[in-house]
């Protein structure tokens, strides 16, 4: 798809006293590795580097977005809640990780895995303190999300966010209801966790170059949220669907993007290369637009239907000896 | 543990921390959130820059509305 008459890149809003660049926040173009500092998109009261910012762009969502926020800030008052104290005899980790993921499906969940949360999943000073996320995808409204950057896409991706949230609450307590911890995540602004490494680690996907994950049944046309516990599970492992092959050479993306912010190589993050998007450039016409979503709606693999086969073509080519 | 995703209190003494917080913040989008939608809206027609770290936006209080 093309986007729809997407707006230009020009602001009728700007900061007196800029702030830092949040390409310097998140560590792009540092060796060392080190954990991700908030700069925009907040769950919380704390102080962000880009604070203004994000109460202007909380501000004038439109009403279509806000009622989603709040339902789902409602429901989520029942992220944790009270452990039983009987605990259920459970499984070997490998089988009660595949009746966790079944029933997160059972739940609604169209993908679900199990990854085990470390440092780089995780903001600087915060502390779980839970060993495992159940990561959880749900598909966007295709037909909803040809509107991006149009408001109409904002409020599917945050219609799909509350449901995603209420997933996440229901699983947890059903994990609680085991005699274990679970803190449902149905929250993007988490200031705990960071979702996109953990559910990569999950196997639901990888990370495309627009520096949003591509998974082989949604292509990036989904969202993630996370339930944290304290059950013995067994992380599920890293999947190869030839994102990388396909996104080294597709422009799609780049070329779509209105302020022009999506980059053609890997970059140096924290000490890891992976993709990147440039920060400073995207976020502002992420504001003025409610949300955008354009590159994650032009990429190819968001095409219906269209993942498995692509995928299947990529590793094919790939495993294809060269004369 | 220390996280603020969820909150601590639990049951209707949260329940109700949380319908007042929501009701603050609804009030805040409603009543000065109108206010700054009108005058960035002028300053779109106008062609004007609207400084969001101006010291009176609202933006910059606590109980803005995030979007999660």
């Amino acid at each position: 798809m093309r986007p729809l008459d997407p707006p230009p890149p020009r602001y009728a809003f700007g900061y007196q006293q800029p702030p830092p660049s949040g390409n310097a926040i998140n560590g792009l173009g540092e060796a060392t590795p080190r954990r991700a500092r908030k700069v925009f998109h907040s769950g919380t009261d704390e102080p962000l580097a880009w604070q203004a910012l994000d109460g202007f762009f909380s501000m004038i969502n439109p009403w279509p977005v806000v009622r989603h926020v709040v339902v789902n800030t409602w429901q989520l008052r029942h992220a944790e809640g009270p452990v039983s104290r009987r605990r259920r005899a459970l499984p070997a980790p490998a089988a009660l990780s595949a009746e966790v993921k079944a029933l997160a499906r059972e739940l609604g969940a169209s993908l679900s895995g199990v990854a085990e949360v470390t440092e780089d999943a995780l903001f600087e000073g915060r502390e779980p303190g839970l060993r495992y996320a159940v990561c959880l995808a749900l598909p966007m409204d295709r037909a909803e999300m040809e509107h991006a950057p149009q408001p109409r896409a904002a409020a599917e991706v945050m219609r799909t966010y509350r449901a995603l949230g209420r997933i996440a609450v229901r699983l947890a307590r059903r994990i609680r209801a085991m005699g274990y911890a679970a803190r449902a995540y149905g929250n993007p602004n988490s200031t705990d966790i960071l979702m996109i490494p953990l559910a990569v680690r999950a196997g639901l996907g990888e990370l495309g170059k627009h520096g949003s994950m591509i998974s082989r049944e949604h292509g990036s046309n989904f969202r993630l949220a996370a339930v944290l516990t304290d059950l013995p599970l067994q992380p599920d492992r890293p999947v190869d669907i030839g994102v990388d092959d396909l996104c080294a050479v597709c422009r799609r993306c780049v070329e779509d993007c209105p302020p022009a912010a999506i980059l053609d190589e890997k970059q140096l993050v924290r000490g890891v290369h992976k993709w990147y998007v440039d920060f400073d450039k995207c976020i502002p016409y992420f504001v003025k637009t409610y949300g955008c979503a354009i590159c994650i709606e032009v990429c190819p693999w968001s095409e219906p239907g269209r993942g498995p086969a692509l995928s299947e073509k990529l590793l094919s080519a790939r495993a294809k000896p060269t004369d | 543990m220390h996280t603020t995703d969820a909150p601590a209190a639990r049951g209707l003494r949260r329940d109700l921390a949380l319908a007042r917080r929501i009701a603050g913040m609804l009030y805040h989008y409603l009543v000065a959130g109108g206010r700054l939608r009108g005058r960035y809206r002028r300053c779109q027609e106008r062609g004007e820059t609207f400084w969001v770290d101006a010291a009176e936006q609202p933006g910059h209080r606590d109980d803005t509305l995030r979007r999660p």
